[in-house]
């Protein structure tokens, strides 16, 4: 179940990080299919993020250095910290689909610019949360599964202004020759 | 701290990169640029100036360019987060409404021409009125079309300085403009918008609030990537002006208009003041549109 949790908890974090990759490299209005298919990126990338983790940490159980009880009850202070940080979320996302433009603003001008702004930390605060307690072994493990979450979004960042290419470059002329004046 | 002060305290780095008047392009000598940076005291704009590649002695407008072309598709993303689009037309919609015959909106620094493109896909501003979009920076217009052409969108941007305007609009609007400009400038940028015969305008900024400068900071970080971009993001906030500043400057340039605020500084909760307009109209035109913004007109105030 915390397993299951997490891995919902990461996909979601990753979409999140694919859309915010995209978002700022796109000129268009309609951005509605582009949005989508970045966010399914996002997530592409977190499952396989998991899928190396999940290989990670089997490996660890089977060669000795962890075990299951420690695993589970290390995600369980680490869910703790993230399930916090997504309620905050989602009740901004809640706001941001309000109807009023005021409560829009509020949501993104209290939870969901902030909310970015903290990830990191929050993310950190997981890993620190997993490794109290726990044994050295799991501690690594949960700050090697941080700073994977944490590579995500900038990997997308290189992968969307690779792709920039496709949907602002044309758009940008050609560097074009004004009359110099000499000074 | 005077308006010359405050810009030489908050640089912007858009301005210094790229040099175009009305009609033609200069080049930027990019040394003398890092030099003023550095002796005014900006030793990381001057760092972040000296990135920009160089070609012989002045900044490579090719570079120049893809970084301002980035810093704007990510001023974009923000006025989606904040919904620019609807904020404006809420104002604007109900002065359009009000006027007889055919209403040309004419959006002056467009940049990428966003706001123009928005109200061009959403027809926000009614099927019949017309968007232009008008910035002296001609890499960024050619953009601004490109963009519209590629969603077939019905509006036309043409290359212009704020100071004289020969776009003649019913309205003119702008958005992160105003605070490139001095409070002497204003008076001159408000007096070309009445002389063109327009009704009115609506020129949005940011709120200069006690919480400004971190939430600029704050949403820079965590929604922009382009160094450039963040830095003048913040920057732009620090120079932001008073309410009183622009309502002085509409009375000084534009004296057959009344100035008008929406949300005028302080008299709401300052979190949802991000974008703030100064209003202009033709005092006949008043009284209606209170009467036509609704429940919104008691956020309006005649300073
Ligand atoms: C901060 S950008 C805002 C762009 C756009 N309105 C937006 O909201 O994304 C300021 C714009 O004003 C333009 N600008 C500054 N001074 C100008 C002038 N005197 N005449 C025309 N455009 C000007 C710049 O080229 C730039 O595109």
């Amino acid at each position: 179940m915390i397993a299951v949790t997490l891995c919902i908890l990461a996909l979601a974090d990753a979409s999140f990080s694919g859309f915010r990759a995209h978002a700022g490299r796109d000129g268009r209005i309609d951005k509605r299919a582009a949005k989508a298919n970045a966010a399914a990126i996002g997530a592409a990338a977190g499952a396989g993020t998991l899928i190396a983790l999940g290989a990670l940490i089997l490996g660890s159980i089977g060669i000795g250095l962890t075990t299951y009880d420690g695993l589970v009850d290390a995600g369980g202070r680490m869910l703790l910290a993230y399930v916090i940080y997504a309620t905050v979320v989602a009740c901004g996302f809640a706001g941001y689909f309000s109807r009023w433009l005021e409560v829009r603003s509020l949501a993104t001008m209290l939870v969901l610019g902030p909310g970015t702004f903290a990830r990191p930390a929050v993310i950190l605060a997981g890993a620190v949360a997993a490794a109290t307690g726990g044994s050295a072994s799991v501690g690594l493990l949960a700050f090697i599964a941080a700073a994977a979450m944490l590579l995500i979004e900038p990997a997308l960042w290189l992968w969307f202004d690779r792709r920039q290419e496709s949907t602002m470059i044309p758009f940008a002329p050609a560097p074009r020759r004004f009359p110099h004046r000499r000074h | 701290m005077s308006d010359r002060d405050r810009r030489r305290r908050y640089p912007e780095l858009s301005d210094l990169i790229v040099d175009f008047t009305a009609t033609e392009r200069l080049p930027v000598r990019a040394a003398d640029v890092i030099a003023t940076l550095e002796a005014d005291g900006h030793r990381r704009s001057a760092k972040l100036a000296a990135t920009i590649r160089q070609r012989g002695e002045f900044f490579d407008e090719a570079d120049a360019d893809a970084v301002l072309l980035r810093s704007h598709l990510e001023l974009q993303r923000l006025a989606e987060e904040i919904q620019h689009g609807q904020r404006v037309t809420r104002l604007l919609r109900p002065l359009v409404d009000m006027l007889d015959g055919p209403v040309t909106i004419v959006d002056v620094g467009c940049g990428l021409g966003y706001l123009v493109r928005w109200f061009a896909a959403t027809r926000s501003l009614g099927a019949d009125t017309r968007v232009i979009g008008v910035d002296f920076n001609r890499t960024l217009l050619d953009a601004a079309r490109a963009l519209a052409d590629a969603e077939q969108l019905d509006c036309e941007f043409v290359a212009g300085d704020a100071f004289a305007l020969d776009q003649a609009a019913t309205v003119y609007i702008s958005s992160g403009v105003i605070h490139h400009f001095t409070s002497d400038d204003l008076a001159d940028f408000f007096a070309a918008q009445e002389r063109a015969g327009a009704s009115g305008c609506f020129h949005f900024d940011v709120a200069p609030t006690a919480i400004t400068p971190f939430g600029a900071w704050l949403f820079h970080r965590a929604r922009m990537r382009e160094p450039l971009a963040r830095h003048d993001g913040v920057h732009s906030a620090l120079r932001a002006h008073d309410d009183d500043v622009l309502v002085d400057a509409v009375r000084a340039g534009a004296t057959g208009w009344t100035p008008l605020l929406f949300d005028a500084v302080g008299r709401r909760m300052a979190v949802l003041n991000v974008m703030r307009p100064i209003i202009g109209l033709r005092p006949e035109l008043v009284d209606a549109y209170e009467r036509e913004l609704g429940p919104l007109a008691t956020r309006l105030s005649r300073p």
